[in-house]
């Protein structure tokens, strides 16, 4: 991986993938080769993650959605006689 | 991956001594086994220890010692933290867990309450969520066993995925809920020394300092608490965990089964003692790019750390916890479905003047034939049957306000109850694939609060003595 206009080594070995996560927006060189190969062309990819305020959204869906479940369920803790309630 | 730690001998070896003993013990538990509610609930009274453990026990799946250091690696911190909230699902059934077991005394299924409370419609549309969710659970847990034995030992993936199926299967088949319970009592224990050491294995060796320093400089997305995914992801697996467990006849087949007044407790016990085994099994992961490895598939990254730094005994010990982790669902899975099947489908559907003893000898075939058809789901080794059970969030959460006002109201149609899962399920596999897996089942749950709102505002209609079927005369009971 091209990192600061420098080659930088990931990995060297036998295995034929690797999962690469946790890396900020932007776009990455990758190139690889076989053992006394030759470079591979080299690889483009672009890392752009969701809008933060998408992700914001959600969270304040799930958290409303929480409140209101812990609130029936509260409720529900105090509910002594099961006959004839709610 | 190709290299393999652990002999295969060492690894028949210690399959050989586990599945002895699973079987064993389920057939020496399963002697006390008279009736139809002994082998069905373990007698409904089933006590506070063993409660708390199967229910612990089988809410640690291969998804948590597997998917949880995968979701730490591809989600950071909030994916390690996200994945204990799986916790808030036990904690929340634990008031339900009580109430149902008041309100049903003699209930069997999840699907007894939702045909009783919201009838016919409402009940096969439940049935069709919960059969496709325990397929997706049992196929993946069958794949996992498979899989992770090929990975440390190199033992092909159709050995080792029958082993776990068969295993399991018979001890199951031999001594019912009893004996599903008695082994995940063991399995608890073993999961949480293993897990603990482990952990603590991986501190001594790497060091917080080694693994901030190269997440920081390397993976520095997986270190921040404002990676977009992440955000959406928390209260998504905290809903999908909450769906799973509210719908699921594992957990309501537990909740009858336990003793009266032990519900409450043994749930509050268990998803507190749940809690830390996904934050543990996830740090795990994050020591990865530490000590140099390289994750050819995210979800073998704990297996590749313990490997790699303790070599033969790492491997051991991960296999010996994934393999009791396994062992402690796919028991429970196989037994509750087969309720469902008995109760709701033969019974429910094709001999509803069954008696107990004919429903006894039904429950045996049936979870015979449930392994078998596991087992040939799993043959294929299908890896998009892997993902199934990401796609299961938008089916379960959609089941979460259905159960929660049917339990708590006497209001809500079974009309809206059935809107509610088809919409719910729909809209919500339909962000799965516009966004992403990560808000499948919070959409699910979202769409299904609309439907149900309604319900606050309606008049009380229920009779809650319509639940007790003993007190029903004739009513769809046949238990004579």
């Amino acid at each position: 991986m091209k990192k600061n206009g420098t080659w930088i080594t990931l990995y060297e070995g036998r295995d034929t993938a690797s999962t690469l996560t946790g890396l900020k927006n932007g776009d990455y060189i990758f190139r690889l080769r076989a053992e006394q190969g030759e470079w591979s062309e080299p690889l483009t990819v672009v890392i752009e993650h969701h809008a933060l305020w998408k992700a914001y959204a959600f969270f304040a869906a799930g958290f409303v959605l929480f409140l209101i479940l812990c609130g029936l369920l509260l409720r529900s803790s105090r509910l002594k006689e099961v006959r004839g309630d709610g | 991956m190709n290299d393999v730690v652990l002999p295969v001998t060492t690894a028949w070896l210690v399959i050989g001594i586990f599945s002895c003993f699973w079987v064993f013990l389920g057939w020496w538990l399963g002697r006390a086994n008279k009736s139809l509610d002994d082998y069905m609930l373990a007698g409904r009274n089933v006590g506070l220890g063993l409660a708390v453990a199967t229910a612990m026990a089988t809410w640690v799946t291969s998804n948590t010692t597997m998917t949880a250091p995968q979701l730490a690696y591809q989600l950071g911190l909030w994916g390690m933290v996200g994945y204990s909230l799986g916790a808030v699902g036990l904690l929340l059934f634990a008031p339900l867990a009580e109430r149902i077991r008041t309100l049903m005394p003699n209930g069997y299924t999840s699907g007894d309450f939702i045909r009783l409370r919201y009838g016919t419609l409402a009940w096969r549309v439940f049935l069709i969520i919960s059969f496709f969710y325990a397929l997706g659970w049992l196929i993946s847990l069958g794949m996992a066993g498979g899989i992770l034995i090929t990975a440390l030992s190199g033992i092909p993936y159709v050995y080792g995925m029958t082993v776990i199926v068969v295993i399991c299967t018979l001890y199951t088949a031999f001594g019912g809920l009893r004996a599903v319970i008695g082994t995940d009592f063991v399995q608890t224990i073993i999961i949480i020394v293993g897990v603990v050491i482990l952990a603590v294995l991986v501190i001594q060796k790497v060091g917080f300092e080694a693994i901030h320093t190269k997440l920081a400089s390397d993976h520095p997305e997986l270190l921040s608490f404002l990676l977009p995914a992440a955000i959406m992801f928390l209260f998504n697996n905290l809903f999908f965990g909450i769906g799973e467990i509210f719908h699921s006849n594992v957990w309501w087949s537990r909740a009858f089964a336990f003793a009266p007044g032990k519900g409450f407790k043994a749930y509050l016990l268990a998803g507190i003692f749940w809690l830390p085994i996904p934050i543990v099994a996830g740090f795990i992961a994050l020591a990865a790019p530490a000590i140099g490895i390289n994750v050819p598939s995210p979800d073998m990254v704990a297996p590749l750390v313990a490997g790699k730094l303790f070599g033969l005994a790492g491997a051991l010990l991960v296999f010996i916890v994934v393999f009791s982790a396994l062992a402690s669902s796919l028991d429970s899975l196989l037994a509750a479905t087969s309720d469902l099947i008995v109760k709701d489908i033969y019974k429910g559907h094709l001999r509803g003047q069954a008696t107990d003893s004919e429903l006894r000898k039904v429950a045996l075939f049936v979870i015979i034939g449930l392994g078998i058809f596991t087992w040939l789901l799993c043959l294929p080794r299908l890896t998009t049957l892997g993902e199934l059970l990401y796609f299961t969030g938008a089916f379960v959460a959609s089941t979460i306000w259905p159960i929660v006002i049917g339990l708590l109201y006497r209001r809500g149609t079974g009309f809206q109850a059935a809107l509610a899962m088809v919409l719910g399920t729909t809209i919500g596999l339909y962000s799965y694939f516009a966004i992403g897996f990560y808000v499948a089942a919070l959409v699910s749950a979202g769409v299904s609060f609309l439907i149900m709102l309604p319900a606050f505002y309606a008049k009380d209609t229920f009779d809650w003595s319509s639940l007790d079927e003993s007190k029903q005369s004739k009513i769809g009971n046949h238990n004579d």
